[in-house]
Formats: structure tokens, sequence, C-alpha cells
């Protein structure tokens, strides 16, 4: 993966393995974000519609159905970014893949690579102890689906500090 | 449209009008294993307008002692953040300063 950044916008390339694997996660985000909280596993509808911060504002049942329903509008506001990407991802060309991606853009992109990335951790069980593995050996000791999970994850963590040193470049 | 039509008006009560004005509430954001530090520093610049070496403090904070009181505001504002912040995927909570 290579990422430069122009005046208004930021170039991320990709071979097509990298570009596989990042149009899959983009395509999933995208189903996810249309689901309904319920509609989700559990374990990721708490991680991303966590309503422990409603409870410890002491707000009603009515205001904290109503505060899921703004955040998952403001997820579904991702939805028309995300179909571009993915549409910019399914078109490789001579072995790489080029990501075009709005500075103003970057922020939604980055929630929605981290979105991924609880969502693997919740859906997988990853917690402390399986994110502090490093080396091949130690994770190849974790069941598969966790194994695949790690890799997801770490991948995503690759992209999104690529994309935030180019973003944090020429900020104070 | 007829008188009978209107909606009625609310007086609010004293003591939420004191909730929505004097009453401080923090903002707590909570340390997990997953979200990444560099990304934690950009939320809180982005959402809170932190400067970079206010978002990094806050940031080791969560790190290293779990939590940190990233902001403390009227009601409104506490709820706004509450929900700016969780958007972005941090764990974040409320609670009225004592």
């Amino acid at each position: 993966m290579r990422t430069s950044r122009q005046t208004d916008h930021l170039t991320l390339s990709f071979n097509l393995l990298e570009c596989r694997i990042l149009r899959h996660v983009l395509e999933q985000i995208r189903r996810n974000y249309t689901c309904r909280p319920e509609e989700l596993d559990p374990r990721v509808a708490s991680a991303w519609y966590s309503t422990r911060g409603c409870k410890s504002a002491g707000m009603t049942a009515e205001e904290t159905q109503e505060w899921v329903a703004n955040l998952r509008e403001i997820k579904g506001n991702c939805l028309p970014l995300l179909e571009q990407w993915c549409g910019q991802l399914a078109a490789p060309q001579e072995g790489h893949v080029q990501l075009r991606v709005k500075l103003h853009d970057a922020a939604t992109l980055l929630t929605a690579l981290n979105d991924q990335r609880l969502l693997a951790a919740s859906g997988s069980d990853i917690g402390q102890t399986e994110m502090d593995l490093h080396s091949p050996t130690d994770i190849a000791t974790l069941p598969a689906a966790q194994q695949n999970a790690l890799f997801q994850i770490h991948f995503l963590a690759l992209v999104m500090e690529e994309i935030l040193a180019q973003l944090s470049e020429g900020s104070p | 449209m007829s008188i009978e039509a209107l909606p009625e008006i609310v007086e609010p009560t004293e003591e939420k009008v004191k909730e929505a004005f004097e009453k401080k509430w923090n903002v707590i954001t909570w340390n997990d294993p997953v979200n990444l530090m560099s990304y934690v520093v950009f939320v809180f610049m982005k959402v809170l307008a932190f400067t970079k070496e206010r978002a990094t403090k806050h940031m080791l904070e969560v790190h290293h002692q779990g939590k940190s009181v990233v902001a403390t505001e009227t009601r409104e504002k506490a709820e706004l953040y509450h929900q700016q912040i969780q958007a972005h995927g941090l764990i974040v909570t409320l609670e009225e300063q004592t």
C-alpha cells in the first residue's frame, strides 16, 4: 500500500490482494450500516450502538431509542461515499488500484474502517489478550476465526495509520 | 387553525431549567483494546477541537488510567459530545459533576 496527499484529496494505492480485502471490508460495512441494531450480531450491536452512555446519563427508554436512531442515521449518511469507494476499488489497472478520497471525506473512511475493526473484534471475541499477540507462532495457536479477525484488524490498522499520517502532514 | 388544535404549552420545571443550564456533566472516554491511539487523538481533535498536545494527553490518560474526562459541559453539549464520540467508535459515558 502507498499513500500520497494532493491539494484536496488523498490517493491510496493498493495491490490486487489488498484491494480485494478492502473492497470486501467496505461492502461488509455498507451492508451492516443498512441494518437496524436489532438485526446485527448482538455483540456487534453492543459495540456500535452501546447504550452504556445513555444509562450513565439517566436517559429514558424513549430518549435512548431516539439516540440510537440518530446514531444509525449518522452511519447511514456514509453509505453514498462507501458505494463510491467500492466502485473505485472495482476497477483495477495494471496490477494495482487507486482509491481517491477527498480530504474532507477522509474522516468518514477512517470511522468506517474503525467500525469494521470493532465489528471483527466483537464478532470473534478479540480482547486485550488476543490484541497483544504479535508473533505468527502465537497467533497460529488461536482458532481460525480469531486469526482471520486479527488479520483484518491489523490490516485495517495499517490503512488507518497511513491515512492519519497523511492527514497530520501540514497540520500544526 | 382553531385554538383547540394548538399544542399545550408545557412550562419547564425549575429542576429542568437548572439541569439544562446549571448542572455540569463530565464526558468520560474509556479505554478499549481495539481503537488505535493515533485514531483516538484524531477523534479528540475533530470532535472536541483539541490541539494535538491536549488530545495526546487525554489519549494517554485513557490508555494508562483506563479513562479520561475529556469535557465538562451543560447537559445539552455533553449529550452532543457523547453522541459524536460514540459515532466514531469510542466508548463514552456521561456523569454528573459532583
